[in-house]
């Protein structure tokens, strides 16, 4: 989910219409009040899978994040909760619970000479988002929450697919969660000013065109086994540097570029390089882990049979890392 | 409003109780386990609530425990500890 | 469950904290049974903290931002690490070298000073984000040495150090790093200490491992790390192994977020993986470094599982040595796993003074000498993940 709306249909028709940002955030300002472009997420309905009794407790990122691995399983066909410990749970977040932080620091401050809210601090800790996830759908198996900005899909995923390769697991639940908060807002104003009005423009180098985003976006992964994989197969997983980066030319590159001009340079070199190349990011937004969600669109491809040959998604930080997941159709050999 | 009904109102809002209203929560009903259903994170933000909205101080669990049977006996504890 | 039966081994190993700023030091304090306590007052009622002597913190510590500390902690603890394994940059820069790193405070935008500004409406200055940015612990590593290799930072809550050596060891074994520094780093911070305080889950006297009056943790600060290392890297230079990662277990309690499942069952899952991992009974473990918070709750979990699994082996908690590190506990805890191998001796579990009649679970209240073939390790994280190690000693 995102801004582009909520579950993979709501992808599906941005992918078709375009996307662009659906709400607004604003500055904290007294002298000039205004307001910055967002992709947010309006609601999240959390209800359809968890009682009120259970979801009183989680604040707004763990239900991002819970509602996230419900529609995967769900559209897997798995009946939720899963009662397993034999599946793995891998959440990246770039900014982790940055906003539940700052809830938490609100009742400390507001509370000053009482005690601040152990349900804040409880739900500030990076972990707790997947805490929730493993007690709703009931989730015995190992769990890992990574916290690595722009770095955090990728670094998330080598886990996942460590586990599987080990057979510690039959499954993975891999997801991204990030979230916009008034902090965000003040940071992008600070940082880059009027330029972020929007639209976000991928492949103008030299424009600062990033929008915040927000949003989770979950897979469930098995180990590549004989049969067909109705979303494909992710064929390689790779942590390296963006200089030294190159692809065979007849991928279908899918640069993480979301506007930010700190990422441009290698993004550029790399588009220059491709036969062919896209961005999705004016569906979603800037968001650290939104590489997940170009790992999303990519399985929707596969299924759909709209691409055939490799799809190639690369994300890139500011210290030279570059992130490369590669997808393909048919099992890989 | 008495304190009883304060209470009631206090822990719908502050513990989110999203599926339960005041009227539905009886004087005697124990609060945590079965009754209402509260657990340990509920009792130490409990602490935190009736610090805040009632100026009564709680100093640890063990004290709490007694105190928070019912909303009888929680209303009881903090009637002889309100600040005047 | 298969087993991977893929021992890796520790080439190194590298900690500071408040027992030592550097392995032997650390070694010497428990061998001593010496502790090191400071204080720090929070509305009229004074705290113990486990603080880093200021003789022992990393230069520049004091002088540098705040939220880099992790960082600064996680870097001197990789330096010790790279120095122990006879790793020079010359050697490094032929490896693929990643870190996998656990920490909480690390990864956490708390500066205060910020954000009250920030809800003032003070329009504070943007440089205190600018440092956040740059302060991922396991970036921070990799940049001062210049690694190349894949970074993670792990924010599993106390079970992320562990956590993280047991998955950096998968980057070994499956080939793509040829050494990983891999371990935990945290800091004291009032955000922190304020939201443990706030759960009444906090000591007004240095915590009690499993003692019958113990009243809750009590905080720490640090890092801990061990070099893991390819076979076949170790052979090329001739590296000295000092221990085996032969066990790794990870499961989750899916119980509650702040609360652990009483009856330990994720803590035996993980336990019981990391066995079969290494490929060895509960009878062969020698000892356990336990988790041992000092809290009710996560000592009555261990104080009865342990005698249930492990009868008649011993166990302690270093956590009276070290406070409760968060973040990087089970990399400090690993370190000391190990040390402990070496010296075929466990520290006394400082703090304990009365049984709890609640459970079955003595811990040592001396040192104690171990056969020191294998050794186990556990973390058990705020939010129910359980994590288990388990390292066997090189007869080298």
């Amino acid at each position: 989910m995102g801004g582009f709306g909520l579950g993979k249909q709501a992808l599906l028709e941005a992918l078709r219409r375009g996307g662009k940002p659906n709400g607004t955030v604003p500055v904290a300002d007294a002298s000039r009040p205004r307001q910055l472009p967002a992709y947010q997420v309006d609601i999240v309905p959390v209800g359809r899978f968890v009682s009120g009794a259970v979801s009183r407790r989680m604040n707004r990122f763990a239900k991002l994040a819970v509602l996230g691995a419900a529609l995967a399983l769900e559209d897997a066909g798995w009946e939720v909760p899963l009662r397993r410990n034999d599946i793995g749970l891998v959440l990246a977040s770039g900014y982790g619970a940055s906003k539940s932080t700052f809830d938490f620091l609100d009742s400390m401050i507001e509370g000053e000479g009482q005690y601040p809210s152990p349900t804040l601090f409880s739900n500030s800790v990076h972990s707790s988002a997947a805490s929730h996830v493993s007690i709703v759908m009931e989730l015995g198996g190992p769990c890992l929450t990574v916290s690595q900005f722009e770095m955090s899909p990728i670094s998330a995923l080598l886990t996942a697919r460590d586990w599987l390769l080990e057979d510690r697991v039959e499954a993975v639940l891999f997801g991204a969660v990030d979230e916009i908060c008034p902090v965000l807002g003040y940071c992008y104003d600070q940082f880059f000013g009027v330029s972020t009005s929007g639209p976000i423009e991928p492949f103008a180098w030299d424009k600062q065109t990033a929008v915040m985003g927000e949003g989770s976006a979950f897979l469930l992964l098995k180990r590549g086994r004989e049969g067909h994989a109705r979303y494909g197969y992710i064929s390689e997983v790779t942590w390296t540097q963006s200089r030294s980066l190159t692809r065979p030319a007849d991928r279908l590159l899918v640069l993480g570029a979301d506007g930010h001009t700190c990422f441009a340079r290698d993004y550029r070199r790399l588009s220059e390089q491709a036969q062919r190349c896209t961005a999705y990011t004016p569906l979603y937004g800037s968001l650290p882990g939104g590489q997940a969600f170009d790992v999303a669109i990519a399985a929707l491809a596969t299924e759909r049979e709209v691409e055939r040959r490799r799809i190639c998604s690369v994300k890139c930080d500011a210290q030279g890392n570059c992130g490369v997941i590669e997808c393909c159709f048919g099992q890989p050999h | 409003m008495d304190i009883r009904q304060r209470l009631k109102q206090v822990i719908v809002e502050d513990l989110n109780l999203e599926e339960t209203t005041p009227e539905q929560i009886r004087d005697d009903e124990a609060l945590f386990g079965e009754g209402i259903g509260l657990d340990s994170l509920d009792a130490v933000e409990l602490v935190v609530v009736i610090k805040k909205r009632f100026g009564v101080e709680i100093k640890d669990m063990t004290e709490g425990r007694k105190a928070f049977a019912s909303i009888d006996s929680l209303a009881r504890f903090i009637a002889e500890r309100m600040p005047a | 469950m298969r087993r991977t039966g893929q021992s890796i081994p520790v080439t190194g190993l590298g900690c500071l904290c408040a027992a030592g700023g550097s392995v032997p030091e650390l070694a010497n304090a428990l061998l001593t049974g010496q502790r090191r306590v400071a204080w720090r007052e929070v509305r009229g009622q004074r705290y113990p903290m486990f603080q880093l002597e200021e003789r022992a913190v990393p230069p520049g510590y004091f002088e540098g931002p705040e939220c880099l500390r992790c960082g600064r902690l996680a870097i001197a603890a990789a330096r010790e690490a790279l120095r122990h394994a006879g790793l020079t940059p010359g050697t490094l820069r032929d490896r693929r070298v990643g870190v996998c790193l656990g920490t909480t405070v690390g990864s956490a935008m708390n500066n205060e000073t910020f954000y009250r500004d920030f809800r003032a409406n003070r329009r504070p200055d943007i440089e205190p984000i600018r440092q956040y940015l740059r302060a991922n612990p396991a970036s921070m590593v990799a940049q001062e040495f210049g690694l190349t290799g894949p970074c993670q930072t792990i924010t599993n809550a106390c079970s992320s150090g562990a956590a993280a050596i047991g998955h950096a060891a998968g980057w070994v074994r499956s080939g793509i790093c040829d050494v990983v520094l891999a371990g935990g780093a945290d800091m004291l911070c009032n955000v922190i200490h304020a939201g443990f305080l706030s759960l009444l889950i906090t000591d007004t006297s240095p915590c009690r491992p499993f003692d019958r009056n113990r009243r809750g943790l009590t905080l720490g600060e640090g890092a801990g790390i061990v070099a893991l290392e390819s076979e076949l890297s170790v052979r090329e230079r001739q590296a000295q192994v000092q221990a085996w990662l032969c066990g790794y277990g990870n499961a989750s309690d899916a119980y509650h977020i702040s609360t652990p499942e009483p009856n330990g069952t994720g803590l035996r899952r993980a336990i019981d993986q990391a066995l079969a991992e290494a490929g060895v009974g509960p009878q062969e473990i020698d000892f356990i470094n336990a988790h041992g918070t000092g809290t009710p709750e996560n000592d009555r979990v261990e104080g009865k599982l342990f005698p249930e699994m492990f009868p008649g082996v011993p166990f302690g908690s270093t956590k009276g040595f070290t406070g409760h590190t968060l973040g990087a506990a089970g990399g400090i805890e690993a370190v000391i796993t190990i040390r402990c191998l070496q010296e075929k001796c466990i520290p006394a579990n400082l703090g304990f003074q009365e049984p709890d009649p609640e459970f079955p679970g003595r811990p040592v209240t001396e040192n104690t000498p171990v056969a020191g073939r294998w050794g186990l390790s556990d973390s058990i994280a705020f939010g129910g993940n359980n994590v288990a190690l388990i390292f066997q000693e090189s007869s080298q």
